[in-house]
């Protein structure tokens, strides 16, 4: 566990050498869409920020920074009135809640599919349930996204279309981004479950006499399960791409949105600031998925105590 | 040590009738008239080697055979009752219950992520409405009548916690912890280590002594059946050729499969597995000939014997055989 | 073994299927500029947007451009993209593979620890960052998608040169001295192209949705060009008045991609059963 954490903080570190180093040496800087200002005016900005210096010395600056407590995310470079965090942390909230509940969503609905497919191997219910998951494969965020809202908002008229008021805004938007996740989950479960349901396991929990719903649920779905937690790390970094599209489709103000806003303005602070939230979040998953790997594995845990 | 009486209604026994199964996409069937009679109490040896179909046999008579299996004549019967009939609740009904199932490779057979205590004692909980310590009693004494050690630390263990040979008798006393009147027993020795065999099958045997059930135990060993069982059938690509008191069958074998089986292997410390000296390969399903499917590889084989399905050449009370040519031998 | 003889006929409706869909969809991208179409740039503003029609069958965009002849050209741009993405994909990937498996030990291990580690990072933003940077230019976009498409070309790579390392020929070509680079391209290479193959199938509609995903961010293919995901990304802005414009390209990049993942599927397993036959 320590040796995972120590990796997560390289790991953190990389990623953040590599993106400041890929900003410094991608032409142009944050300073340049102003047309209008003033050359001097300019210059002056650069020498205030510091950009004029070595880039190695503004990393270690800007690493130094990191380690204040608490963290020093500096301000934005473009709308320099705001820290970074002012601008990154209610956003965070937005797009937290969003993902959360898409994943909930997606292992929620995914996990049962999966097992009714693998349930009903080859039967009418597998088809169609892996059909509805090949289709969340296929159809994308941005035509998905459209769909739900022509179907549900505009002709319907159940759910409001667009941006972030309230519980009812969320729905449309969580589960046009749960839609691959979902997709994903039910078809990692069914196949672990289909090879369980064939296997020596049930095999014998049947010959016991056992209810077919005891021998599903209690037999062989903790182990159909197992897969599905080291593909949270993964799934977490999907869902984190795929806000982007949502939050653009809902018009909704998340971190995503951000982020891209960030690199179009070449605004330094602001995308490092995303990057580093993004990567914590990335890297707590991943510990949290070792975590459940070694609490649900009764070799890892028994190896332990 | 004497027989277990019941003291319930008298215990009927399991009959394999003609018994014939096809799996689609293949024109022969697998199993071709399987005829078996398991006596209540009583020990049958079902001899054969992978492939041969004595697994599917098994696996019939629990309901749990693979779900594509064809059933397409046959019957087998408890009394009066045909099981490949039964609904699903009332086949589930009889697992257990009447019927205990244990299988050749215990290290897959038990669920890693459940108590041994909890596996083994959810069937009486759950289905004979046992309240949980009591249920545990039961086990804990089955448990030690299979010789486990510690038995109260191996309730509480996991699976892999367990040796190899530690989870075979888990798995025998959990599939005798509710006294079923029947045991099928799978190659049960079979993935063990060599050591540990002749242990668990003694704690087989004399489990299934003591509790007075009747006990089917496959095998591929025709040596290790002809030490502890009563009655023994041997099967060969889909069929039985030869049945009958094992002692008839090792020193007066009709059938020349059976014949060659007594033939291949020395008695003392025999090789296992393969069984070398008979030359060739039991057919794949859809190679069977229409005929003795035994008659490319036997050496007393004539032209009519591919053709012609050999009669069943019944011995009385000493079984009998399925071979035209050496029923003339008398 | 039962399940083993009835599978593949399944399959391979569905890979026959999908084949056909995808030689038609392939077909008409290369006839696209022969076929007698309305200039898919040509605008007519008068017209503005209309629903699909008998002359216009897919209808027009704000523009009054021929949204049937947009979708086929877009169709070029689409699949050029996730062809050349995924072959930059399948340099990257089958060149790394085979080195962390013909390595082995522990660079291998670090290796695949690397591959493991970018799997779980959102790298999408990576390309974002460099079509934003460094100019939307076609090649970045490919260099950019191939570089974020590799990983599990690269992995199962690996897995097949580590286990044709220890066969006897590659053993024998070792002991002659031939250097290994040869050894790789002449006694290699030819072994894992079919696996290499199949996984690139699957890879192209990984490839397109990046584009089409990048598009619609307005990050990929730049106007007057079209690609599917651009078209989407032109139609979303409309989308209240007119949703045809989005649900038109948008189902046509959906079926294409469900069409790719069916064949690559099929392929997958029907590798499979040759290799294991039941
Ligand atoms: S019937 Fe013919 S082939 Fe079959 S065992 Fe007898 S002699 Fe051999």
């Amino acid at each position: 566990m320590l040796t995972r954490l120590l990796l997560g903080v390289l790991t953190l570190l990389a990623i953040l050498v590599a993106s400041f180093f890929l900003q410094r040496i991608a032409p142009g800087g944050p300073f340049d869409l102003e047309r209008d200002m003033p050359e001097a005016a300019r210059q002056a900005l650069i020498r205030e920020w510091g950009l004029d210096r070595p880039v190695p010395e503004q990393l270690g600056l800007y690493l130094k920074g990191l380690c204040r407590f608490p963290p020093d995310l500096k301000r934005s470079m473009v709308q320099p009135d705001y820290t970074v965090w002012e601008i990154v942390g209610p956003r965070l909230q937005v797009s937290a809640s969003l993902g959360f509940a898409a994943l909930c969503i997606a292992l929620v609905l995914g996990i049962p599919l999966g097992v009714l497919a693998a349930v009903h191997d080859g039967k009418m219910a597998d088809r169609v349930t892996m059909l509805v998951a090949l289709t969340g494969v296929a159809v994308p965020a941005f035509v998905l996204g459209p769909l739900l809202k022509w179907i549900f908002a505009l002709e319907l008229g159940w759910l409001p279309e667009s941006r972030w008021v309230g519980p009812a805004n969320m729905v449309l938007p969580a589960f046009t981004l749960a839609a691959l996740p979902l997709a994903t989950a039910a078809r990692l479960v069914r196949s672990e479950m289909g090879t369980i349901l064939r296997g020596d396991v049930v095999r014998t929990a049947r010959s016991q006499g056992l209810s077919e719903r005891r021998v599903v649920f209690v037999h062989a779905l903790p182990g159909a399960l197992v897969p599905v937690i080291p593909w949270l790390g993964p799934a977490t970094a999907s869902l984190v791409t795929g806000s982007v599209v949502v939050e653009r489709i809902f018009d909704i103000p998340g971190l995503g949105t951000t982020f891209i806003d960030g690199a179009f303005n070449r605004d330094y602070t602001l995308v490092m600031g995303t990057v580093i939230v993004y990567s914590i979040l990335l890297i707590l998953m991943n510990l949290l998925t070792d975590g459940l790997l070694v609490l649900l594995d009764p070799r890892a845990r028994s190896a332990r105590s | 040590m004497s027989r277990a009486k019941r003291v319930s209604a008298p215990v009927l026994d399991l009959v394999w009738d003609d018994l014939r199964l096809r799996f689609p996409g293949q024109k022969n069937p697998v199993l071709d008239g399987v005829g078996l009679r398991l006596e209540a109490g009583r020990t049958l040896g079902l001899l054969g080697e992978s492939g041969s179909g004595k697994s599917l046999s098994t696996l019939a008579a629990l309901g749990l055979l693979p779900r594509s299996a064809i059933h397409v004549g046959g019957t087998i019967r408890l009394g009066d009752t045909d099981l490949l009939s039964l609904d699903a609740r009332a086949r589930r009904r009889l697992l257990g219950a009447t019927l205990g199932a244990v299988f050749q490779d215990p290290s897959t057979a038990l669920n890693p992520y459940l108590t041994v205590g909890f596996q083994m004692s959810e069937g009486l909980r759950r289905i004979d409405g046992i309240p949980g310590r009591e249920a545990r009693e039961i086990c804990l004494e089955a448990l030690e009548t299979c010789r486990i050690r510690e038995p109260r630390r191996a309730l509480r263990s996991r699976p892999h916690e367990l040796s190899g040979g530690e989870k075979q008798r888990v798995l025998i006393a959990m599939a005798t912890v509710r006294h079923p009147d029947f045991l099928l027993a799978d190659e049960p020795t079979t993935a063990l280590d060599v050591a540990t065999r002749g242990a668990v099958l003694e704690v087989l045997l004399e489990r299934g002594h003591d509790l007075g059930m009747g006990l089917l135990l496959v095998s591929h060993d025709i040596f290790l059946l002809g030490e502890c069982v009563e009655q023994m059938a041997v099967m060969y690509a889909g069929r039985i050729v030869e049945s009958g008191p094992t002692r008839r069958l090792l020193t007066s074998p009709r059938h020349p499969y059976t014949r060659g089986l007594l033939a291949a292997a020395p008695r003392l410390e025999g090789p296992r597995g393969r069984l070398p000296e008979i030359p060739g390969h039991p057919p794949a399903v859809d190679e069977r000939l229409p005929g003795c499917p035994f008659a490319p590889r036997c050496s007393l084989a004539l032209p009519s014997c591919a053709q012609e399905r050999p009669a069943w050449v019944s011995l009385g009370e000493e079984g009998g055989f399925a071979c035209p040519v050496t029923e003339t031998e008398g | 073994m039962s399940g083993a003889v009835s599978l593949p006929i399944r399959k391979s409706w569905t890979l026959r299927v999908s084949f056909a869909f995808l030689l038609l969809v392939g077909g008409l991208a290369l006839a696209t500029p022969y076929l007698d179409l309305a200039d898919p740039d040509a605008q007519n503003l008068e017209l503005g947007p209309t629903a699909p029609s008998t002359e216009h069958w897919f209808g027009t965009d704000p523009l009054g451009r021929d949204l049937l002849s947009r979708t086929l050209y877009g169709a070029r741009i689409s699949l050029l993209v996730g062809l050349v993405g995924t072959a930059v994909a399948v340099g990257i990937g089958v060149l790394y593979g085979m080195l962390a498996g013909w390595w082995g030990g522990r660079a291998d291990l670090l290796m695949m620890r690397v591959v493991d580690l970018l799997y779980g990072l959102p790298y999408m933003f990576f390309v974002i960052v460099l079509m934003v940077w460094f100019g939307r230019s076609m090649i970045n976009l490919f260099i950019g998608l191939g570089a974020v498409s590799w990983l599990t070309m690269a992995r199962i790579v690996r897995g097949q040169v580590l286990s044709l390392r220890g066969r006897d020929y590659v053993l024998a070509a070792r002991a002659t001295g031939l250097p290994t680079r040869v050894i790789l391209r002449k006694h290699i290479l030819p072994n894992i192209a079919a696996p290499v193959l199949v996984y690139a199938t699957l890879t192209v509609p990984r490839v397109m949705l990046e584009e089409a995903f990048l598009s619609f961010l307005g990050l990929g293919v730049q106007p007057p060009a079209a690609s599917w995901g651009s078209l989407i990304s032109e139609g979303a802005v409309l989308f209240r008045e007119y949703p045809w414009l989005v649900l038109v390209p948008g189902a046509i990049l959906s079926v294409t991609l469900l069409a790719l993942n069916f064949f690559g599927d099929g392929l997958r397993d029907r590798m499979a059963a040759e290799d294991h036959p039941a």
